[in-house]
């Protein structure tokens, strides 16, 4: 029901304004002309049958008057002449004259016969409608005394016509009542509706864009017209709230950044606190570290210093110091490099270079660097599966040092123990994986030192740097490269047990960070002394007659050995005893000498300083050749490397490289304005045959270059006054005769990215001023020249 | 001659300050932990002890408080450390140190220390 109802509401509420208007200005016309036309009627029948009523009484009475005379005397036709002037009536249909109690009418009108039915009437006065007829008796007196009656009929034909005209006229009036509607309703459109339409269509429009701006134009000053200012004003006043809308919109999108920005930088801000007490903490660490070893430098040094003056020493306690001078600043040494290894990996910066190696000779080379380690600390080194591993692609430079790291703290922290290295490969997750066990039965690491293990500096008691050596630095630097390398480093241990460390890498590394592309440089300079020193390059090339003289009383080595190089294109001479490599070394040229060191009668010390103390052989490097690794010493005598026994064939080969001797008289140009620097060179080329020519600026350079155009290897400072390196370099590329010299770039100047890439293009290779050694700087010198001009 | 007590586990700059000390005339003992330090601090009665502070087993700051409190040994104590900020040296001092020195050694400065210690002792 109420559904009907609200169906009818909403048909209602449908229909256009304009038929509403319409249908009720219509209908209330109707509605009025109804009204009247219905009162009229009603009004105009009950006068007109009144008047009948009258009319016709009035009448029949004179008629009746008159018909009295022919009643009496029975004159039947002046009966009929009285009826006869009923003619002038035209509503009256018939009439008839009876006489009083006959049945049969006396006269009749309009003929005979006329007044059938009209007889029943007769003997009654009174007026009667009888369906469509007035009936009216009259009785007809004479003398008061009744003699007849007279009975009209009358019609309604007059009514009838009356009646049509009324209809005629209610027509007119609908139709004109129609046409004015109509003409309101035009009026209407134009002045009402169609502005109203409009309106809608323009308020849809509005909504549908949500144009807030638009306005509705006016034309009216009447309610539309209001109607109008109130939606513009509702409009502006939308717009406005709008703008408030979105702007409170855009500041509580502001404040959720603000916040989540808020939170970002309280995080960052904590990570940068966190991170400024690490690098306070890491200071302070390295502080001290740095410290430990120039105590004993500078305190040896101030020593000698006071003994030499005081002429109250021994040759072999003066060497034996000097020896521990040079290990501190050694192990100073180390751990700078760390520390730098340690922020460029910090930094990002620090570079892979992926070549294929293989494991087995890897983890023979460190093992054997460590074999006399775990001798002395009575160990046990086992180690199996690295020939399984095979060959794997990686970072030679960083798998040795991640493996030197983890195994000589094993050897360090255990004693009459065990330790083991165990390689192996598997396959998970589709990648093929090399897993390399450095198991120990030493002093074990406690649960809680496990977690700050890997961290600089924290070695599991802050004492163990002295007592067992190490930067502290290795573990941290271990982990790093193997992250880069793409891999991991996991550590049990059981605290008086043992401990074991696992690494696993992946055997194709890929490169994640910034390819090498200096190769060697910095690398070279940032491994490692004892790394360095070891450093294995397949021979790739064979030797051209460089001349070895071989000292070693043992046989067997002699075999073992010339057997090896003579492969290789060395021309190896023997000696059995000090004094036979003594006589045999003045007598001919030798571009190196491999020294064993223990030997009955002169050992190879004593050789050692007499071929350093003769002029004739002070030149010839001395690679240093033993079980004992006396490093120090050997160095402090003037040994060019230490090979320790048993030899490795291609580590021997790779150091015997650095002394094949086919550039002799070559020229070398250093341009650096430091003195320091220029010295040291010069120092470190004594004994090379090579002729060093030196400039203190990059225009000095250009004019010594000049004169000395078969100048082979240039050696370049960066930060130099009237010229610098960079322009230096940008001015001997351009000349044609120097374009292709050899240049190796060594500066202590930290390159952007934008100068390495300069450097790549313009020179052969960087090393790091300072970073390199006596071998490190002749070997790169060598590399460089063997690159441009390859052994045919 | 007066002895000296040096407690210090790196082996190079023990050797290093026993024999400078030594050219100066002193007569040393050298300890190689904070136990030992504190044991050797009572039974040889040195006139002066100068203490590592980054020691196995017992740390000098432990050995130091150990040396004061335990009696038995009223020596002056030196710290002589890498530890060079100056929150080490607070904390030192806090420990019962006498005086403070930073490795690298200033050896005169040192000496004189430990003459104006002998002498006011």
């Amino acid at each position: 029901m109420q559904n009907a109802q609200t169906m009818e509401l909403s048909w209602w509420r449908r229909v256009s304004i304009r038929a509403k208007m319409q249908i009720g200005v219509l209908g209330f016309a109707l509605l009025l002309l109804l009204i009247c036309a219905i009162t009229l009627t009603v009004m105009a029948n009950l006068y007109f049958h009144q008047k009948m009523r009258q009319d016709l009484q009035m009448l029949s009475k004179v008629l009746a008057e008159n018909s009295g005379a022919a009643l009496t005397f029975n004159d039947a036709t002046s009966a009929g002449k009285v009826l006869s002037a009923l003619k002038e009536n035209a509503s009256v249909e018939a009439a008839a004259l009876y006489q009083n109690g006959e049945a049969k009418a006396f006269a009749e009108y309009p003929q005979h016969g006329a007044a059938v039915g009209l007889a029943a009437m007769a003997g009654k006065d009174g007026v009667w409608l009888r369906q469509e007829f007035y009936v009216t008796s009259t009785p007809v007196k004479v003398n008061e005394e009744t003699v007849g009656y007279l009975v009209l009929k009358s019609n309604l034909q007059e009514w009838d016509r009356f009646k049509q005209k009324l209809l005629s006229l209610f027509l007119v009036l609908i139709g004109g009542m129609l046409a004015l509607t109509l003409l309101v309703s035009y009026w209407l459109k134009s002045h009402i509706t169609q502005p109203l339409a409009s309106l809608s269509e323009w308020a849809m429009q509005v909504s549908k864009h949500k144009d807030f701006n638009a306005r509705a134009s006016k034309r009216n000053e009447d309610e539309i017209g209001h109607l109008v200012d109130s939606l513009n004003v509702m409009l502006s006043e939308l717009a406005r709230q709008e703008t408030i809308v979105s702007l409170n919109r855009e500041l509580e999108w502001e404040i959720q950044e603000r916040k989540v920005v808020e939170k970002d930088l309280i995080a960052t801000r904590n990570r940068a606190e966190e991170a400024n007490k690490a690098k306070s903490r890491f200071l302070a660490n390295m502080s001290h570290e740095l410290r430990t070893p120039l105590n004993a430098i500078i305190g040896y040094s101030e020593m000698l210093q006071e003994v030499v003056a005081e002429d109250d020493y021994e040759r072999e306690e003066i060497l034996d110091d000097i020896g521990k001078v040079r290990s501190a600043g050694k192990h100073l040494l180390s751990l700078i490099n760390d520390i730098l290894d340690i922020s460029k990996i910090e930094a990002g910066k620090m570079q892979i270079s992926i070549e294929a190696f293989s494991m087995e000779d890897l983890v023979d080379e460190v093992a054997g660097a460590l074999r006399l380690l775990a001798d002395e600390r009575r160990n046990k080194l086992v180690v199996r599966g690295a020939g399984e591993v095979g060959v794997v692609h990686s970072d030679l430079v960083k798998v040795r040092q991640i493996l030197f790291n983890l195994l000589s703290n094993a050897v360090k922290f255990t004693q009459d123990g065990v330790v083991e290295l165990i390689c192996e490969r598997e396959s998970a997750d589709g990648e093929d994986w090399m897993l390399c066990r450095v198991r120990d039965t030493g002093i074990g690491i406690s649960a809680s030192a496990i977690k700050e293990l890997f961290r600089p500096f924290s070695q599991a008691d802050p004492s163990t740097t002295r007592r067992y050596g190490g930067t502290g630095l290795g573990l941290a630097i271990s982990r790093s490269y193997a992250t880069m390398l793409g891999g991991e480093i996991s550590v049990t241990s059981k605290e008086g047990e043992g401990s074991e460390f696992c690494i696993r890498l992946p055997t194709t590394a890929e490169i994640h960070g910034p390819e090498e592309r200096i190769v060697g440089g910095e690398t070279v300079a940032s491994k490692p002394p004892l790394a360095a020193s070891d450093t294995p390059t397949p021979a790739s090339n064979a030797m051209t007659g460089a001349r070895l003289l071989l000292i070693d009383d043992d046989p067997t080595v002699h075999d073992i050995l010339k057997h090896q190089l003579n492969k290789h294109g060395f021309l190896v001479s023997s000696a059995h005893s000090g004094a036979e490599g003594l006589t045999l070394a003045k007598q001919e040229e030798f571009d190196v000498i491999v020294l064993d060191i223990f030997m009955p009668g002169q050992d190879g010390w004593q050789v050692l300083q007499m071929l350093k103390s003769d002029a004739a052989t002070a030149h010839i490097p001395v690679v240093m050749h033993t079980i004992e690794s006396n490093a120090q010493k050997g160095y402090a005598l003037g040994a060019s490397d230490f090979l320790v026994k048993p030899i490795n064939g291609a580590r021997l080969l790779s150091i015997l490289q650095r002394y094949q001797k086919k550039d002799a008289g070559m020229k070398v140009l250093y341009v650096d304005d430091d003195v320091h620097s220029l010295e040291l060179v010069r120092a470190y080329m004594h004994g090379t045959g090579w002729n060093l020519i030196m400039a203190e600026d990059g225009r000095e350079g250009l004019e010594k270059l000049d004169q000395n155009p078969d100048v082979s290897m240039i050696l370049l400072d960066l930060i130099m006054p009237e010229m610098n390196g960079f322009e230096f370099l940008e001015q001997i590329r351009r000349n044609e005769k120097t374009a292709d010299t050899a240049v190796i770039v060594i500066s202590a100047r930290d390159l952007t990215q934008a100068e390495r890439g300069l450097l790549r293009q313009q020179a052969q290779a960087v090393l790091r001023k300072g970073m390199y050694d006596k071998s490190a700087l002749l070997s790169r010198i060598k590399e460089v020249l063997e690159e441009r001009m390859p052994v045919s | 001659m007066t002895l000296l007590l040096i407690v210090e586990d790196n082996d190079m700059n023990a050797d290093m300050l026993t024999r400078r000390l030594r050219r100066k005339g002193y007569d040393i003992a050298l300890a190689c932990d904070g136990g030992e330090a504190v044991t050797m601090a009572q039974e040889c009665r040195p006139a002066l002890i100068l203490m590592d502070l980054s020691l196995p087993v017992i740390d000098g700051y432990e050995a130091t408080r150990r040396i004061k409190e335990g009696g038995g040994c009223d020596a002056p104590i030196i710290a002589l450390t890498a530890h060079a900020l100056a929150e080490d040296r607070d904390k030192a001092l806090a420990a019962g140190c006498d005086d403070y020195e930073t490795k690298p050694v200033n050896f005169p400065r040192l000496l004189e220390k430990i003459e104006r210690f002998l002498a006011t002792g």
